[in-house]
């Protein structure tokens, strides 16, 4: 068996993706990112073929996506995040036509055609406002930790309104809301709302145009109450597929998987 | 034959030399707006100074930040059309490019480029305590003769205008030989964008934009014509071996003046902007079936910008097809309201004709709007995916 390997290098994760000839899933794993992002690649590789028993030469071509993808030294080629989440996003379902990620550094939203070529795509500008940046920091200053945002803001029972956007602002309107006695559950389903907004801003920009199934990939999109706020926000249905935050290092291995076998990729598309 | 390189350096230097000169030679000089009808004011005499060409000039010479900062001394909001800016910081600022423009006698803006001049220009009137003629063409007009009629009149009140501060007269033997350099100097500055319709393109477009200055400041003059007849000449004479086809992309809007090529140094020999639209909107459509002042406002009417969206857009996707474009990158200028509105009506098409699209977020002339690693990002990743379309 041979296998195609993807190495999606984000802002504040590494997400591999191992897929066989039959592009299926043979191995995912994610790393908080160190600051060598190599030596963190290369640790997670190692580990990856110790844990799945398999040898280097069985895996016919390494890729990397992501901000970091530059800094990974055995890869054998790389694309951008956008043209991997296209990819990864169109192999989960063809009539995806719009893809969401919000990243720990950006937000983006990926307009594909019907060939799940991506015809335009927006991220946001120079400002960490409608990223997980944001919800990492002002969920630090709730003392609330990642994973837990969900569930407690599905208990939320109040619509409160942040009124910043801005990831410095926000945290000392949070402090605020603490000072005047806001649950924290209402406050993180705004923290949602905000953010939503945000995507909402780049998506009516560039999706108005657009039908078809809308997808929400990366980290944020294991958080259940940022996706009941984005379809809220959107107005529309948005598909999660099952491990929203390997849709990138897929997308990646799909791409090289396809690029080395030309024939395959002829039959595939 | 004098080489177009030669010709355009001496026309750039000579330029703002003698705008120099005709203040102590006492000639009245006349700041003006991109688009006013320029050929009735050389007409009567008038010395014809941009202060929008003259802000390109700073920020290309790398002082436009320093410039804007210091138009803060005065409390503008950074906000502002940079443009405006860079000339209201010219007023605080020591070691501006030819020593600076020359102060002016009048000034003469028009509303169918920009809405921003309009203000800018009454707020210099204020301050300089100096005239100001504003000429008002209707946007986007479907009743030609109505049209016509209207601006033609202002026309006329404007030379009364100017007569009244200069008592000069309107010579319409100069006028008409004005209007005829202009419209065959237009004709020409069109033809130089067209060689680049031929596989594989001849020509970069930050290098026309480099050929821009004299269609913005000198458009009615015979070195205008004679700068870009050489140029025609060199461009069509180019070898086609000595260029390499590539991924054709259209820059949709303004340049960066700040930036060295003008754009990202994001391009090789892979992908290659071919066409600027920006450079093609100087080219102005003089008709043929009238002249005089009736053939000015025809054509001062009719600028890129006081199209109506629906236009604009068409005239894109006519581009597109023109130059068989793969790809376009749409600049979205901040400084510029009036060409933001057609951005996302042309990106509906843009899907339609299934052609790929990146907007890049930045500014004309303030740098300080511009992330290079944010920019470089986007227009790596377009190109990715224009790899997977082509």
């Amino acid at each position: 068996m041979n296998y195609y390997l993807g190495i999606d290098v984000g802002s504040s994760y590494i997400k591999l993706a191992l897929l066989d000839d039959a592009e299926t899933m043979a191995f995912q794993d994610v790393i908080q990112r160190g600051a060598d992002i190599d030596a963190s690649c290369r640790a997670c590789f190692d580990e990856m073929l110790n844990r799945c028993q398999i040898d280097r030469n069985q895996i016919e071509g390494i890729i990397a996506t992501g901000y970091g993808r530059k800094q990974v030294t055995f890869c054998d080629d790389v694309i951008t995040e956008i043209t991997a989440l296209a990819v990864g996003s169109y192999a989960i379902d063809r009539t995806i036509r719009c893809v969401i990620d919000i990243g720990g550094q950006d937000s983006k939203v990926i307009v594909i055609d019907q060939f799940g070529k991506v015809l335009d795509f927006m991220m946001n500008h120079k400002c960490s406002a409608g990223t997980g940046k944001f919800l990492e920091v002002t969920s630090a200053s709730l003392g609330v930790p990642m994973e837990q945002l969900g569930p407690l803001s599905q208990e939320s029972d109040k619509v409160l309104k942040l009124s910043s956007i801005c990831t410095v602002f926000a945290e000392s309107e949070i402090i605020s809301c603490i000072a005047r006695g806001e649950k924290k559950e209402d406050i993180i389903r705004a923290l949602h709302r905000t953010i939503s907004g945000q995507v909402r801003g780049l998506f009516s920009q560039i999706n108005s145009f657009s039908d078809g199934t809308i997808v929400f990939v990366g980290g944020l999109a294991l958080n259940d109450g940022m996706i009941s706020e984005l379809s809220e926000t959107l107005k529309q249905r948005v598909l999660v597929p099952p491990h929203p935050q390997f849709v990138g290092a897929c997308g990646a291995a799909i791409f090289l998987r396809r690029k080395m076998e030309p024939v395959l990729t002829l039959q595939g598309t | 034959m004098e080489s177009s390189r030669s010709i355009r350096g001496k026309m750039f230097t000579e330029h703002y030399h003698s705008a120099a000169q005709a203040r102590q030679d006492g000639k009245p000089i006349a700041y003006i707006t991109a688009f006013t009808p320029v050929e009735i004011l050389k007409a009567m005499g008038l010395v014809c100074l941009y202060p929008e060409s003259y802000a390109v000039v700073c920020a290309a010479s790398n002082k436009s930040a320093d410039m804007i900062q210091a138009s803060g001394m005065e409390a503008f909001s950074q906000d502002l059309c940079s443009y405006s800016l860079l000339s209201f910081g010219a007023e605080h600022y020591e070691k501006l490019p030819f020593q600076g423009l020359p102060q002016p006698d009048m000034l003469i803006a028009a509303n169918n480029q920009c809405g921003t001049t309009m203000l800018w220009f009454r707020l210099l009137a204020q301050k300089k305590n100096i005239p100001l003629f504003i000429i008002d063409y209707p946007a986007a007009a479907d009743d030609q003769p109505s049209l016509v009629n209207y601006i033609t009149q202002q026309y006329e009140v404007l030379v009364d205008f100017v007569k009244g501060h200069t008592g000069n007269d309107l010579n319409t033997s100069i006028l008409n030989e004005q209007i005829e350099r202009s419209k065959k100097t237009c004709h020409l500055w069109k033809s130089v964008h067209e060689v680049n319709k031929a596989r594989p393109a001849r020509i970069e477009a930050h290098k026309i934009i480099d050929a821009l200055f004299p269609i913005v400041v000198a458009k009615g003059t015979q070195q205008a014509y004679d700068y870009y007849d050489a140029l025609l000449n060199e461009y069509s004479q180019m070898a086609e071996q000595d260029t390499v086809d590539a991924v054709r992309l259209l820059w949709h809007g303004y340049p960066m003046w700040f930036l060295p090529n003008k754009f990202p140094l994001c391009f090789d020999d892979e992908f290659q902007v071919v066409l600027n639209d920006y450079t093609l909107w100087w080219s102005l459509n003089y008709p043929d079936d009238s002249s005089g002042m009736e053939a000015l406002a025809a054509a001062y009417s009719d600028t890129y910008l006081n199209r109506s969206i629906q236009r604009k857009v068409e005239e894109v996707a006519d581009l597109i097809a023109d130059y068989s474009i793969d790809g376009v990158i749409c600049h979205v200028n901040r400084s510029c309201r009036r060409s933001l509105a057609d951005i996302n009506p042309l990106r509906k098409r843009l899907h339609q004709l299934s052609i790929p699209s990146v907007t890049i977020e930045s500014d004309m002339a303030n740098p300080s709007f511009y992330s290079d690693e944010q920019v470089r990002l986007r227009i790596e990743s377009f190109r990715d995916a224009l790899r997977r379309v082509l």
